[in-house]
């Protein structure tokens, strides 16, 4: 009779209620989609690359190359010569060293040239190596036009092994200048990683540079991933390529680039925390707000239900209820609006900026803002539920 | 049991707290009753001119409001001695209270609404109180198909027979009717007069039935003019 009786009286004045539920659904959606995508991007981020020491790359930030390079965000400034590449792959302590090479796309796919040693040394997430779904992997032979796809492209592209196709240069989704006179096979297709490999084409370095420059020996490369025979020296190695003569290179270290996004991006993502505990702060006043206004349409209402027996704690806890139900109702149609919007944008996501977002979004870090908002509902619904409480029933019979 | 409603030395100023709260005196007692009494199972008639204080009265009765000074022993019990909670509670489990406008939950049907009239004030079994609301409406002649009709959908005189079936659920030993009539036809007026007689006498009832319409008197067993026993100079 409890319930009902909230129930109903929420869905008496159904309009106001509603409008209340709507605003709360909205601040949850932008609440937990903040907090989500931050934690989401952050988990994204953090198991990309693993294993590997050092990148190296044309002198530019640490974030950017970091970005590019791993990510497969924004562009490289400059190259590396291929003879840097060589001298730095000489030095002693170095136990792999992969070229990358990037620049070219496919449907707005990028393409990644590299060698065989990337599928055997790059790691992602916990020390996972890369596999192979289906077919083969490419040989160094640069009349072997093949390419290995990510395996998100491959489903997105709709190819498999066999199909053929012809690069784009530049990376945009549409490109003026296409390599119609190489076409390239699809040798293999990626498992999943959840990381930017699976939105990439990979081919090998020297196919590339015959697609470019009819040869299989590229003059330039855009960066390079080492692994060291031992991690603790990689500081010096770090500071040697950063002194290097010839050429102006950074090396940096994924983890600590990484920590560096991080701290840029915390201020951002603290004033976003801040703008989405507003907006459910707002929605929150603006139910106790509701609440309050239609106390004293409901004045012989309350009046009534003391004068059958309801106790004042009865009443306190009624008006309490009412509030918990439109927040709980708020806060479940928000959550089931973020988890339906990311589960329609995911791919967009993914293609747009390597995220990879899980729908889940009820989870360890959004958790403690449920709880909180629950929290604050009772805390606030406290003023009109003490009104009520408190409130006289002599007059309120009478009028 | 001596007494349904026993008033002793009672003194009643609505606005004694709020000139006591600012220091003042207040000399203007709404209600000045020495003695008067109510017999159990007796169905009394008090009337009065608006604003002579009828319904603060009643308040005082039901224990909505307390006195200034003095006692009221509800079936021997001194409402007037006890605390906020204890009031609601004795009312809840001595009273059943009929008000002018009938004060019906519009958006409860009329089965929830009479249920409502239960929920607070007993223990008895579910299927005890589906069985208790048929024998009311039927007894009431309100058709069963409107027992899951929202209450704001009846006509005044049925919603009348809801109000009446409200109080009656919980078998008060004291039903209090607050000018329940003032808005009713003559015909409706005595029939619901009526009704409700009946069902105090099927319940054991003691019914207090205030009214400014000193016509109404007939129906019940003593007339009371408020003025007679109040004494305020």
């Amino acid at each position: 009779m409890f319930l009902k009786l909230a129930l109903h009286s929420l869905l008496h004045r159904r309009l106001a209620a509603m409008l209340t539920v709507a605003s709360i659904m909205i601040s949850t959606f932008v609440v937990l989609g903040v907090e989500h995508i931050r934690q989401e991007t952050r988990n994204s981020f953090s198991k990309t690359v693993s294993g590997t020491d050092l990148i190296v790359g044309a002198r530019t930030s640490q974030v950017n190359l970091l970005l590019y390079s791993i990510f497969r965000i924004g562009n490289a400034s400059a190259n590396i010569s291929w003879n840097s590449y060589q001298e730095i792959a000489a030095i002693p302590g170095i136990a792999w060293s992969i070229p990358l090479s990037l620049g070219d796309s496919h449907r707005g796919f990028r393409v990644m040239g590299t060698t065989a040693d990337y599928f055997v040394h790059f790691r992602y997430g916990n020390s996972q190596s890369l596999a192979l779904q289906e077919g083969r992997l490419f040989s160094e032979n640069p009349d072997e036009y093949l390419a290995i796809l990510g395996a998100d492209a491959a489903e997105r592209l709709g190819y498999s092994t066999g199909h053929t196709f012809t690069l784009s240069h530049g990376l945009g989704d549409v490109s003026f200048t296409q390599h119609h006179d190489h076409p390239f096979t699809v040798a293999g297709i990626l498992s999943p990683t959840g990381t930017p490999v699976d939105q990439t084409i990979h081919v090998s370095l020297a196919s590339l540079e015959a697609v470019h420059h009819g040869g299989p020996t590229p003059e330039s490369i855009t960066a390079l991933l080492i692994g060291l025979e031992s991690r603790p020296d990689a500081f010096a190695l770090q500071r040697d390529i950063n002194n290097y003569r010839p050429e102006a290179l950074l090396a940096i270290m994924p983890g600590v680039a990484l920590m560096e996004l991080w701290q840029m991006l915390s201020i951002v993502e603290q004033v976003l925390a801040l703008i989405a505990a507003l907006v459910l702060l707002a929605a929150l006043l603006g139910m106790t707000t509701m609440l309050l206004s239609t106390l004293q349409q409901r004045g012989r209402e309350i009046a009534v239900l003391r004068t059958l027996g309801a106790s004042p704690l009865f009443l306190f806890a009624l008006i309490q209820t009412e509030a918990l139900l439109m927040t709980l109702a708020g806060m479940a149609l928000g959550i089931a609006t973020l988890t339906a919007a990311i589960m329609i944008g995911n791919d967009w996501i993914s293609s747009e900026y390597g995220l990879f977002v899980t729908a889940h979004v009820v989870s360890g870090h959004t958790l403690p803002y449920l709880i909180s908002a629950v929290l604050l509902t009772l805390m606030l619904a406290c003023i009109p539920a003490t009104l009520t409480y408190r409130s006289s029933i002599v007059l309120r019979l009478q009028s | 049991m001596s007494a349904a409603i026993h008033i002793n030395k009672l003194i009643y100023s609505p606005d004694a707290r709020r000139q006591a709260r600012k220091g003042l005196q207040d000399s203007s007692a709404l209600l000045q009753i020495a003695e008067w009494n109510v017999a159990p199972g007796e169905r009394v008639f008090l009337y009065g001119p608006s604003g002579s204080g009828k319904t603060s009265l009643l308040n005082l009765i039901c224990g909505i409001t307390t006195a200034d000074s003095g006692e009221i022993l509800v079936n021997d019990t001194n409402i007037s001695a006890l605390g906020a909670r204890a009031r609601d509670k004795f009312r809840m489990q001595t009273m059943g209270v009929i008000f002018q406008q009938f004060n019906l939950l519009p958006y409860l049907s009329v089965a929830d609404n009479i249920r409502l009239g239960h929920f607070f004030s007993s223990q008895a079994h579910s299927r005890q109180v589906e069985t208790a609301i048929e024998q009311l409406t039927d007894r009431l002649r309100l058709p069963r198909s409107c027992l899951h009709q929202k209450a704001a959908t009846l006509s005044m005189g049925q919603q009348q027979r809801v109000a009446i079936a409200r109080v009656l659920i919980k078998s008060p030993a004291l039903i209090i009717a607050d000018e329940p009539t003032s808005a009713l036809d003559e015909d409706t007026r005595r029939e619901f007069i009526n009704t409700l007689i009946d069902c105090a006498d099927l319940h054991n009832s003691t019914l207090l039935f205030v009214s400014h319409e000193h016509s109404l008197g007939m129906h019940f067993d003593r007339i009371v003019a408020l003025d007679s026993i109040n004494h305020v100079s």
